[in-house]
């Protein structure tokens, strides 16, 4: 098995030293970025330990792990379904087999963080923020799902934490804006770092059916740099050969790479079949430069995706499609 | 013109027939201490490195990069050894063995072969990989670290998950989409890449009650909420969303890079 597909796999040339051009496999979907960051489904929470003692909201109908910020005290009683399991010298986790939906109190405990989790429960906090790739300028939506298995959460406390790669933190309420939805768009950010920013979110309250809950996630976004702007996007035929041209306005020089993806139109079923791609690195001077890269398609109607990635610091500086015409004036 | 063609065709059948085969190690994400060849050689055990080159006798080479960088930093660590471990030993095709974010590491160098001038002349003498539990898709263990970032990320957690840093916040969920929409290769709807991935994904959590590390990773299991099977690090969907599936094991994260709990290297090894 292994030998056959090594031999059977098709072939990628490197033309020369800075550029590879390539074919999509035959039937492989091209599919354009996500727009935003995966979702995240969180069943946990953290609950700082204060005085010793923490509550623990559980909504019942699932067991429950419980993460100690140390060994669990001595005198910690164990009722029937629960039980105590050392994780190392120092820490100790509490399983529930099933919880009720009720409040747990424990005391005597090390001072730290509790984290708790409820695999099971209908009780989910699905979060997500947008654009993953934020370019300069765009607003950043931040969006949080609070659902009791199909019942939407209405009326929850929700908070998110924007931290910016180099520290630079902004807290922020999540409004309400449909049952269940809650959301927050930031037009400016506290701070200009590039780089992955991480949003932690943090949800509490009550469900339709009264009972208390809480609920902590994350998701990342990467907020680009200003560092090359691409426009005049063009396309030529020359037989099987497609000649793809684009100006780049460098702001910031360095290491870039233009890449090239070439896609069907859409076929019945709205997707785009992969055709071929291409890669070109070069070292980009302040100013505009014409960036060029031939690739093998040979269908008359296509769809374009070009990207400029920065190479020196990861992040993509612009990206543009150009769909074949007749989708263009499709409506 | 014929004689030409035949006397090429039974030339080249010579040399593939000569053609000398080594075996690479790429470990996962870890510690600063794994660029120190000895800590990366006991990430593996001597087990697992002796059973996947047949008790030595496959040329083999144990890569030990920084476990805390950025999957491009560790290529490059990475990309050093290889290129003159097989210059040095004439070695002609190499099938890599990766575990984790090794896995991660070994796709950048495969999708971006112009970065760095070693890298193709790597592709080019790849026969294959075998990559056990890769976060592909990233995993939602690296996304607890975010979660958790700044004071909440404690004790044991730092631990499994490791420490808020670079190679960490490569694994997240929403760096890995990122990354395979515009630096990665070899999801669903990207260009293939170079050389076929033949991927291992753990769905086991309990393997034995004698390393506290089984709890741990059957605790973050839930606590990150891992979905579907998971091997308490890596989901089985995050492993499996690039190249062609080998086999499962319920070895978990720990045990499927060693040759105890599963024999994965007796597996490897049924390459040569």
């Amino acid at each position: 098995m292994k030998r056959f597909v090594l031999v059977s796999l098709f072939v990628v040339t490197p033309l020369f030293g800075q550029q590879s051009v390539g074919r999509f496999e035959p039937g492989a979907i091209y599919r354009e970025p996500e727009r935003n960051a995966p979702p995240s489904v969180s069943r946990m929470f953290v609950r700082q330990v204060e005085g010793h003692e923490v509550d623990l909201p559980a909504t019942g109908g699932s067991g429950m792990i419980i993460a100690l910020p140390g060994r669990a005290p001595s005198t910690m009683k164990l009722s029937s379904g629960m039980q105590r399991v050392a994780l190392d010298a120092t820490h100790d986790v509490i399983h529930i087999d099933r919880t009720e939906a009720q409040r747990y109190h424990f005391a005597d405990l090390k001072d730290g963080i509790v984290v708790a989790s409820e695999p099971e429960s209908r009780v989910t906090m699905t979060s997500t923020v947008g654009p993953l790739s934020r370019m300069p300028g765009q607003a950043v939506t931040l969006h949080a799902s609070l659902r009791d298995g199909d019942d939407a959460i209405t009326r929850a406390r929700v908070n998110a934490h924007l931290v910016s790669p180099d520290n630079v933190e902004q807290e922020l309420a999540l409004r309400e804006v449909a049952n269940g939805e809650y959301e927050a768009v930031i037009n400016d950010l506290p701070s200009k770092a590039h780089g992955f920013w991480t949003v932690r979110y943090e949800a509490d309250g009550t469900t339709l059916h009264g009972v208390e809950f809480a609920r902590n996630g994350s998701n990342q976004f990467m907020n680009e740099r200003a560092s090359a702007r691409l426009h005049d996007l063009r396309i030529e035929r020359t037989g099987d050969t497609l000649h793809v041209t684009a100006i780049a306005d460098v702001a910031i020089a360095g290491r870039y790479r233009f890449d090239v993806i070439s896609a069907s139109a859409r076929d019945a079923q709205g997707e785009r079949h992969g055709l071929a791609w291409g890669e070109s690195e070069a070292t980009l001077a302040i100013g505009s430069t014409e960036l060029e890269l031939d690739l093998p398609v040979s269908e008359q109607q296509v769809f374009t995706d070009v990207r400029l990635l920065s190479l020196d610091t990861m992040g993509v500086a612009s990206r543009l499609t150009i769909a074949p015409a007749h989708e263009r004036f499709e409506r | 013109m014929r004689r030409t063609a035949i006397v090429l065709f039974l030339l080249a059948v010579a040399v593939a027939a000569e053609a000398k085969v080594g075996v690479v190690f790429i470990h996962g994400k870890g510690g600063t201490d794994l660029a120190n060849p000895s800590v990366a050689r006991a990430y593996w055990t001597e087990d697992m490195i002796r059973a996947t080159t047949k008790n030595y006798t496959i040329p083999y080479l144990i890569c030990s990069y920084d476990g805390t960088q950025y999957m491009w930093v560790a290529g490059g660590q990475v990309a050093g050894q290889i290129y003159n471990w097989m210059n040095a030993n004439a070695v002609d095709q190499i099938v890599i063995e990766t575990h984790s974010f090794g896995g991660i590491v070994i796709r950048w160098i495969m999708s971006n072969p112009t970065y760095d001038s070693r890298y193709q002349p790597i592709i080019n003498r790849i026969k294959w990989v075998n990559s056990i539990a890769p976060p592909n898709r990233g995993s939602e263990a690296a996304d607890l670290a975010g979660t958790l970032s700044g004071s909440w990320l404690t004790g044991w957690l730092i631990d499994l998950v490791g420490q808020s840093n670079d190679s960490t916040r490569n694994c997240s969920t929403s760096s890995m989409s990122y990354y395979n929409q515009y630096y990665l290769k070899g999801t669903s709807g990207r260009p293939a890449l170079p050389k076929t991935v033949w991927n291992i994904a753990g769905t086991g959590l309990w393997n034995d009650f004698a390393h506290s590390e089984d709890y741990g990773l059957a605790t973050l299991s839930g606590i990150a909420g891992l979905p579907g099977e998971d091997d308490g690090m890596v989901a089985q969907y995050s492993a499996q969303s690039v190249g062609i599936v080998w086999f499962l094991t319920d070895a978990n994260h720990h045990h499927n890079r060693h040759n105890d709990y599963r024999k994965i290297g007796d597996s490897l090894a049924t390459d040569f």
